[in-house]
């Protein structure tokens, strides 16, 4: 019996391989460009993980199709019983070894960018207390009076100075929500009673973000969006607010706080 | 050949009566599939109504509260109304003939597994018809927001009802199914010679009992919270709205392996026949599924990466560790289909679909197990892309594999190749068109569960993509449903084993009277069907 995929067998399959990198390469590309210091770390693991899932499927695909096309039945084999194969104890075993070590290398990598993404700043000079509510966002940033709420139809904007870390201390009045800015490669979520705090360090530049945990009807109007500015230009922003209409910011614990409040004094334009 | 008494079956009565008051596994079994298939419909028609939503920016034709219902419902109603008792309708059907007996164990709690599944359904899909319409919760039904001070209408406490009748009944089924394996498996059946089908039954029903309690509970909490003055997930009186995640998730990753594991054993099953070999590493596949479920219990808090609350490195490389007994299954339906005789009738055909889609959704799986990716992509349309690829690409082809690998069985008839085929090519261009876009989608950020984006996204083109999938999907439903009537509609005319089978379902006639077996032939392997046909001289081949 003939075999089509007989010779050259070794040089198809790395060219297949080669070819799932030029492919993981382009996916790769789908991801937005990383515009926090910590999403570059998260970009580079998603580039590895890319390659090692397309030498993965390259494989696995691969031996798929050729099963499928090498030994599908042909007329002379009816009537015929093939090999009755059930088991080899070697390939149980490299089989089960290959993909083991595949995720501890995987493992590995995403251990390294984990603490890249998650790290704490030592001493970070300005800290935002994001408060989320039903359907909006309030920036309080901390050692000042200023703080910034959107309303309805009037999304939020935290201003922070560029390349700098920024600390976030994240809570929620209601629901769950969730903190999500794209460019960032990062969300955190907000959840009422159980406060979130992270670190990033963002270049200059202006993204959009909105809440990515369901947290009611209207949960697609919650958006937001983050202004990274330099130092001086902060600093100028900061001493331009006026204070916050009710005196100190509201505490971040408040219950009250539901339904569409109008953006308040301080609100960026 | 032993040759066994068919018990009397005297209450089996004719016509619907029959249908209602049946204690007949198979019969429950048809009930089941039909009931699920149903529901199939029902979220199925949910799903295009949001992919209609999502065509274009702006609100245009079902608003955002009732954009936010039909997820909820579409999520429920696949996971819990159709996915599961799906499983356990092929299960109730096959799982006895497999194992040569005659019944279930306790046949009259089957009939009650099923009318208490039907019931709780039901009351979950009334909320459709009252004030308020059904729970906008979505399907993992999050504290607070399911609290009655967010979401006060009737939807929410239907929505709790009904899922613990039908949890309730998962469970009494799945007591039901280990006892039948453990307890009436023929002479001859060791375990280690029952259908790899059959084993995934069981492990399943073990998950089952372990995961579904934690649902009930979790639900009957929520109930008192809502209307009895409890405070379990009320942070500001106390509670926590983490521990809600926490028992949601304990029920619902399981829950995930329980729409997954009967499935990897109908693609064994099929893999096996229409290579004509034997399933290649038998043990292997057994450990393989067990591995999956005891892992599959404690990789729940990687749905909860982003909450702060849980330790990322220890879900991350538990859920990682999924991936090597699942690696293990596909090299080893590789290796059974290696040096075979594979022909692609339509049964056979799903299953390589299966193969080749299923793989994406295990290695996008891997992406999304990895906590610092997941900071990205979770809950964006990424993880919605990922989950469908294993819930369609993976479970419901598969089903449609186990449908017309069994349908010969259940009625006599084959179902028609020629629509099989045009129903097969549909689902693929649709599954594709509807999901690889998603993929994207999340990537580039775009969050699940909004009814609308603005056009300033650069969503639309990759949207609308989607929906054309959807669509494409929705009719390649038509060629199926045109099949089986007209199937049904002739006279049965096939044998007991119209595939060349190997396991003991294919001894039965088709479809096989009440009491199933007139005779067994000896069970000295894993396919005595096979054994038999060898030593009648007939060959592996058919």
């Amino acid at each position: 019996m003939s075999r089509p995929w007989g010779g050259g067998g070794v040089r198809r399959a790395l060219a297949a391989i080669g070819f799932a990198v030029a492919v993981a390469a382009v996916v790769a590309g789908c991801l937005p460009a990383p515009a926090t210091e910590q999403a570059r770390a998260t970009s580079t693991l998603w580039t590895q993980f890319v390659i090692a899932a397309a030498v993965v499927g390259a494989i696995v695909w691969g031996l798929i199709t050729v099963a499928l096309v090498r030994y599908r039945r042909r007329p002379g084999d009816v009537g015929k019983t093939p090999p009755q194969i059930a088991d080899s104890r070697n390939l149980e075993i490299a089989w089960t070894a290959l993909p083991i070590l595949t995720i501890l290398g995987l493992f590995g990598l995403t251990l390294v960018a984990l603490g890249q993404v998650d790290a704490r700043a030592a001493s970070p000079r300005v800290t935002v207390d994001v408060t989320a509510f039903r359907w909006q966002w309030r920036f309080d940033y901390e050692g000042t009076a200023v703080s910034v709420a959107g309303g309805p139809d009037q999304p939020a904007e935290m201003v922070v100075p560029a390349g700098e870390p920024v600390h976030i201390v994240l809570t929620s009045v209601d629901v769950a929500h969730s903190f999500f800015v794209p460019a960032f490669l990062f969300k955190r979520d907000a959840i009422p009673g159980h406060p979130n705090e992270f670190d990033v360090t963002i270049d200059e530049g202006v993204y959009a973000g909105q809440c990515a945990e369901f947290c009611g009807v209207f949960h697609d109007r919650m958006t937001l969006r983050v202004r990274a500015v330099p130092r001086v230009a902060f600093d100028q922003w900061l001493a331009g607010q006026a204070p916050a209409s009710s005196g100190a910011p509201a505490s971040s614990g408040a219950p009250a706080l539901t339904g569409a409040p109008a953006a308040s004094a301080s609100a960026a334009p | 050949m032993s040759t066994i008494a068919a018990p009397v079956h005297g209450l089996e009565l004719p016509g619907l009566t029959g249908w209602l008051t049946t204690t007949d596994h198979k019969r429950i079994g048809i009930l089941y599939i039909t009931a699920a298939f149903a529901f199939f419909l029902v979220g199925g028609v949910l799903a295009e109504g949001m992919r209609a939503e999502l065509a274009a920016p702006g609100i245009q034709l079902v608003g955002e509260e009732g954009y936010d219902q039909l997820f909820t419902m579409h999520g429920t109603i696949m996971l819990l109304l159709f996915g599961t008792p799906m499983a356990i309708g092929l299960a109730n059907y096959v799982v006895p003939l497999q194992i040569g007996t005659d019944e279930m164990s306790f046949p009259r709690v089957n009939a009650l597994s099923f009318w208490m599944f039907l019931t709780g359904s039901l009351i979950v899909m009334s909320s459709f018809l009252v004030q308020g319409g059904p729970a906008a919760i979505g399907w993992t039904g999050y504290a607070p927001l399911s609290d009655v001070t967010y979401e006060p209408g009737i939807g929410v406490d239907l929505w709790i009802v009904g899922l613990i009748l039908t949890g309730l009944s998962a469970v009494i089924g799945a007591v039901n199914f280990i006892a039948t394996i453990y307890g009436r498996r023929t002479p001859g059946m060791t375990m280690f010679r029952m259908p790899i089908f059959t084993w995934n039954i069981l492990v399943t029903a073990l998950l089952i009992l372990f995961a579904f309690p934690v649902l009930t509970a979790a639900l009957a909490m929520l109930f008192i919270d809502r209307h009895l003055g409890g405070t379990f997930f009320q942070p500001s009186l106390g509670g926590s709205a983490v521990l809600w995640q926490h028992l949601f998730w304990f029920f619902g990753h399981p829950e995930v392996y329980i729409l997954i594991l009967p499935f990897f054993g109908v693609i064994t099953e099929i893999v096996s026949v229409f290579s004509r070999k034997p399933v290649f590493g038998y043990a292997a596949f057994v450990l393989a599924t067990i591995a999956i479920a005891s892992l599959s219990m404690s990789v729940w808090a990687h749905h909860m990466f982003t909450t702060g609350a849980v330790s990322n490195p220890f879900f991350s490389i538990a859920s990682f560790a999924i991936a090597v007994p699942t690696g293990i299954k596909f090299f080893n339906w590789i290796a059974t289909m290696w040096r075979g005789h594979l022909t692609f009738e339509t049964p056979m055909l799903w299953a390589v679909g299966f193969l080749y889609l299923f793989l994406l959704g295990g290695i996008t799986g891997i992406i999304v197990a990895s906590p610092a990716l997941d900071y990205h992509l979770q809950d964006t349309y990424f993880v919605v892309a990922h989950f469908h690829n294993t819930l369609i690409g993976g479970s419901v082809f598969a089903i449609f594999a186990g449908i017309y690998y069994w349908f010969p069985k259940m009625t006599g008839r084959r179902l028609s190749e020629t629509l099989g085929r045009i129903q097969f090519a549909l689902w693929v261009v649709g599954f594709t068109l509807t999901f690889l876009p998603q993929y994207e989608l999340g990537l580039l950020g775009m969050p699940r569960r909004i009814a609308d984006y603005a056009s300033a996204t650069g969503w639309t083109d990759l949207n609308v993509a989607s929906t054309v999938g959807a669509a494409i999907l929705g009719l390649g439903v038509v060629p199926f449903l045109v099949a089986v009537g007209e199937a049904l509609r002739r006279p049965p005319d096939q044998g007991p084993d119209p595939w060349g089978g190997a396991t003991l379902e294919w001894w039965a006639d088709s479809p096989p009277p009440p009491g199933n077996f007139r005779d067994l032939p000896p069970v000295r392997s894993v396919r005595p069907v096979f054994d038999a046909r060898l030593e009648a001289g007939g060959g592996a081949s058919t």
